[in-house]
């Protein structure tokens, strides 16, 4: 995933950044996206390049946490369909599933009254 | 190895099924199990660098309370091939009670039955393997057929 950031504050004082974080290619403005504040003393300050890179690695959990939080688009909206596979009633559907950054695969699992 | 997950209404079931000698980390917040149950080998689960540990094993030790790490940092070792489930809780905060089904019992609304092994019959259903159930304020009538089946409550 390519990420960008935009820090839109420096407390010198305090040693903290304002900054703010997003997918490369997502579709809001940077500056739509919501601030964070750090202290700096916990990134690795050795250059840029590293400075980034903690500042990314430590907190490229928001991006996720950010895009869950964003208003579904209406079209987007995912749909229940039946159990029983049925490929002719599922066309066109938004369908919701996931998918894991490891090999993890759906449980299958069936529901039943007792 | 292969991992599974099944968000199911309050409860997350994963699984986990490999051979022998397979290492493997699985912490909070991917896995937030509170009881792990084995059917298959036996594994260690431990929190890195501390001498203790979980020794979960099919043909003993096969439903363990593993709420102590919750929050923790886990690995797992595997001494035999293995297949092991959690049961994790939506809310980790959220208290549960789990037990393995012995015998008949009295069942209430706050309990989800899971099928994890075996064919046993209950109220006069043959369940199969990973059914799972939410239960009435009611007799259950029980048919083990040494299958392994977990009764969780939402306390």
């Amino acid at each position: 995933m390519r990420v960008i950031i935009k820090i839109d504050e420096y407390l010198e004082n305090e040693n903290y950044i304002v900054f703010r974080i997003a997918r490369l290619n997502s579709h809001k403005k940077i500056n739509d996206h919501r601030t964070f504040s750090v202290d700096c003393s916990d990134l690795d300050v050795t250059d840029t390049e590293s400075f980034i890179d903690s500042l990314i690695f430590k907190y490229k959990h928001l991006i996720q946490e950010q895009d869950e939080n964003q208003e579904l688009l209406k079209e987007n909206i995912p749909v229940n369909v039946d159990e029983e596979l049925d490929l002719k009633s599922i066309v066109g559907k938004v369908i919701e599933g996931r998918a894991f950054d490891r090999p993890t695969r759906m449980l299958k699992m069936r529901k039943i009254e007792l | 190895m292969r991992h599974f997950l099944r968000k199911c209404e309050e409860f997350t079931l994963c699984g986990s099924v490999g051979d022998a000698d397979n290492l493997f980390t699985h912490s909070y917040p991917d896995n937030y199990a509170i009881y792990h149950i084995i059917i298959k080998g036996n594994i260690r689960m431990a929190r890195p660098f501390e001498t203790e540990y979980i020794s979960l094993d099919a043909d003993g030790k096969n439903f363990v309370d593993v709420k102590d790490y919750l929050y923790s940092k886990r690995f797992y070792t595997s001494s035999s091939p293995y297949h092991i489930f959690g049961f994790n809780p939506h809310d980790p905060e959220q208290d549960w009670n789990g037990r393995l089904v012995k015998e008949s019992f009295d069942g209430d609304k706050n309990t989800w039955l899971i099928c994890f092994s075996g064919n046993p019959i209950i109220n006069g259903i043959t369940v199969k393997p990973l059914d799972y159930a939410k239960l009435d304020k009611k007799h259950y009538q029980v048919n083990l057929n040494n299958a392994i089946v977990g009764i969780f409550t939402k306390l």
